[in-house]
């Protein structure tokens, strides 16, 4: 999971730029290493973790891209009951699509490109796969290509119009991909 | 707790700075100077001189005295700024095994953070008489565009001078923690360091007590001793008109030269015109020559036309990593003996449209930094937090040879990045990682730093294993490599094969050599009829005072003849 940086910094989501450099810097005489001499390996690594942080939230378009990061999760988990039922070539081309669909998943943190090239073959294997079509959709909002994006979202929306969740993503995403 | 000195190695002259009850005080060398000549001497019998007295004697012994050392730590033999200034050495330079430089004295090679140790270890001596106790910690400074294993040999030498090395700090941004800032209002500067040998350009923002670098940038291969080389090639061809003589064949005369070069170009700061007279200089069958040369500051300001220049390039850089305008920036600070140089100071002035910062010794300012960078280690100082940044962007080799960004140049340090890999065939059980340091789009364009190899991987199918390669720059700016596989959650092993530098037994054993090394304080030429030596051993610093004053006695009794 993404980490969330408000929770890092110690912030509300609403702060603003000034409470959060002001933040940041309380933090960072709590944690850098040069006041921290007996617990270097510590101090390293929460300092690193919250110059990352502040990097993100003090950068309005990074920012937002967090914003919806962490309101728009990853789709984790495989639907597999659904399916229970299916024999033979299908049901090895639906194994087949999950396999590349938790391949994706684990990759999803860390290399998105990779990450969405698992989730693509995942969906060429089983065209109807909403979750899969959904983390598309978020690799395709890391790497700023929002109306392609939004192409994804869409398709989800036809297979399950009344999931609410996906109206919400949408929006997010109007909110995000607006100057 | 023990006290921990603050050490600014530079390439010309070094110098060392302690805070005690909240003063700041510059370290004065048994010399009685507050700056010590980065020079080293090495005599026939393995006895070292360090510093004045060493500097003293460069002419007769040109080819084992070695200054400007920094120049080569943690380089290749290879390197193109090694071949460049190897010309301008007169000692011996060679390859170790690995590739990297040494230096050949008397037929033992020595490696430069060995040289540099020596510095190191007088400065520490140093310290110790002056202040009465024995120092075993030491914050060091080294130039902000030093690469990772130009750090991790600044670091080695502290190492072998029996230095504890809390930090490595970078010169500009230790500048900026001694200029004598008001620490709570907010402001943007700019240290422009024009030192012995290198030039770095970093751009800061202050702001309740932290100092935070925004962008730095520079030349490890720029500075004083560009200079004097100018001076001096003008000298010899001046020289070589007049005489029809080549005073390049002869090493002694180039000493000599070097000596009266950096002599006239410090004059010129305050002088007009500076003479320069070297009596006998060589000789033909019609007899002895003599040099007699008048340099101008003008003419000299035309010979360094272009090392001056160079440096603003560097500065446009950094101003634009930082994403600043030359006006946003509210002060410049100069640091460095170089930036005395008029010239100097009038092309900072114009590319920044202002007055450079009053009040700042550009020879100790950056000792005095280091040492309140070691208070603030200390816990003594409690409200000044200094956060630097890498200079270098930090990569690994991909498929084609390209060069893979994991951290970008200027990210506040510490910063730590993970990547995952896995294996591209089934049962592979060690992957190869090349580490690169640099800007350039292929790999092998960029610094090579190490390679890692994750070893003893289990068999599985390939693209199963997963396992996260964690890049972290530590607060010193050097690059550390670990690794966990995802799957089981436990640490990877990694077989770590740096490009350079020394291993830790090399480490182990010149630290012991040194601190057996005879270290005497006055060369054996200069000595003549002083029967016994007067020679410090380094574990007993203590006594170094009492000697000095029995050599004074005897040095009058030489005097008066015995």
């Amino acid at each position: 999971m993404n980490e969330n940086y408000y929770e890092i910094l110690e912030v509300y989501p609403a702060a603003t730029l000034q409470e959060i450099e002001t933040a940041y810097r309380m933090l960072l005489y709590k944690y850098h290493p040069d006041h921290n001499p007996d617990r270097a390996e510590w101090a390293h690594k929460m300092t690193a973790k919250v110059v990352e942080a502040f990097q993100w939230l003090s950068n309005p378009e990074k920012r937002k891209l967090h914003n919806f990061q962490i309101y728009c999760q990853v789709k984790r988990k495989a639907p597999e009951r659904r399916f229970m039922f299916f024999q033979g070539k299908q049901k090895k081309q639906w194994e087949l699509s999950v396999a590349h669909f938790k391949a994706g998943v684990m990759l999803f943190d860390r290399q998105k490109a990779k990450a969405m090239a698992k989730f693509r073959d995942a969906v060429l294997q089983w065209p109807k796969f909403p979750e899969a079509l959904y983390n598309i959709g978020l690799c395709l909002v890391d790497m700023h290509k929002y109306d392609e994006a939004r192409n994804y979202f869409k398709k989800v929306m036809g297979l399950n119009p009344k999931d609410q969740e996906i109206h919400r993503t949408l929006r997010r995403l109007d909110e995000l991909s607006k100057k | 707790m023990s006290k921990i000195i603050g050490i600014d190695l530079g390439t010309t002259n070094s110098c060392a700075a302690i805070m005690q009850d909240n003063d700041l005080a510059i370290i004065p060398n048994t010399e009685g100077m507050r700056t010590t000549p980065s020079v080293v001497s090495i005599m026939k019998n393995g006895e070292i001189v360090v510093g004045e007295p060493a500097k003293r004697q460069e002419v007769i012994n040109p080819e084992s005295t070695i200054f400007s050392i920094k120049r080569f730590m943690g380089l290749k033999l290879d390197d193109p700024s090694v071949t460049k200034d190897k010309e301008l050495i007169p000692y011996k330079l060679v390859a170790a095994a690995n590739g990297d430089v040494r230096v050949e004295v008397h037929g033992r090679q020595y490696s430069p953070p060995e040289i540099s140790a020596m510095i190191l270890g007088k400065m520490k001596r140093d310290a110790e008489t002056f202040l009465g106790e024995k120092i075993e910690k030491a914050v060091i400074t080294c130039p902000a565009y030093f690469n990772d294993s130009q750090r991790q040999a600044t670091k080695d030498a502290g190492k072998i001078a029996g230095l504890d090395v809390l930090r490595i700090i970078n010169e500009p941004t230790a500048a900026s923690l001694a200029s004598g800032f008001d620490r709570k209002t907010k402001r943007k500067i700019a240290i422009y360091d024009l030192g012995g040998g290198t030039f770095d350009i970093s751009i800061l923002e202050l702001g309740n007590g932290v100092f935070e670098v925004k962008s730095t940038s520079g030349d490890t291969h720029l500075g004083g001793d560009d200079f004097d080389q100018k001076i001096i090639d003008w000298l010899i061809e001046d020289f070589m008109k007049k005489e029809r003589l080549d005073l390049r064949q002869d090493r002694i005369a180039l000493q000599r030269l070097k000596e009266v070069a950096e002599k006239a170009k410090c004059e010129l700061s305050d002088k007009p015109v500076a003479e320069i007279t070297l009596p006998f200089i060589a000789s033909d069958s019609s007899g002895p020559k003599h040099l007699n040369a008048k340099l101008t500051r003008a003419k000299l300001e035309d010979l360094t036309k272009k090392l001056v220049e160079m440096t603003i390039p560097p500065c446009e850089q950094a101003l634009h990593d930082a994403g600043l305008k030359p006006q946003d920036i509210d002060e410049v600070v100069l640091v460095g003996g170089m930036t005395r140089m008029p010239k100097v100071r009038e092309t900072v002035k114009k590319l920044f449209n202002k007055d450079p910062y009053p009040g700042v010794n550009p020879d100790e300012t950056v000792a005095g930094g280091a040492a309140i960078q070691a208070s603030v280690l200390k816990g003594n100082i409690r409200d000044i937090l200094l956060l630097d940044v890498t200079p270098f962007s930090l990569g690994i080799r991909t498929e084609g040879g390209m060069m893979s960004k994991i951290i970008e140049k200027n990210s506040t340090i510490p910063v730590r990045k993970g990547e995952i890999f896995s294996t591209a065939k089934d049962n592979q059980t060690f992957v190869r990682i090349q580490v690169y340091q640099g800007e350039k789009p292929m790999a092998a364009d960029n610094k090579l730093i190490g390679t890692f190899d994750l070893v003893g991987i289990p068999a599985a199918p390939r693209e199963v294993p997963q396992i996260e390669v964690s890049f972290d720059v530590d607060a010193n700016g050097i690059v550390r490599v670990s690794a966990t596989d995802l799957g089981t959650g436990k640490e990877q092993a990694i077989k770590i094969t740096p490009n350079s530098g020394l291993t830790e037994t090399e480490i182990t054993q010149y630290a012991k050599e040194q601190s057996e090394a005879k270290i005497v304080a006055k060369p054996e030429a200069a000595k003549q009829k002083n029967v016994e030596y007067d020679e410090v051993t380094s574990d007993k610093p203590a006594d170094e005072a009492e000697l000095r004053k029995t050599n004074k006695k005897k040095g009058l009794f030489g005097l008066f003849g015995g």
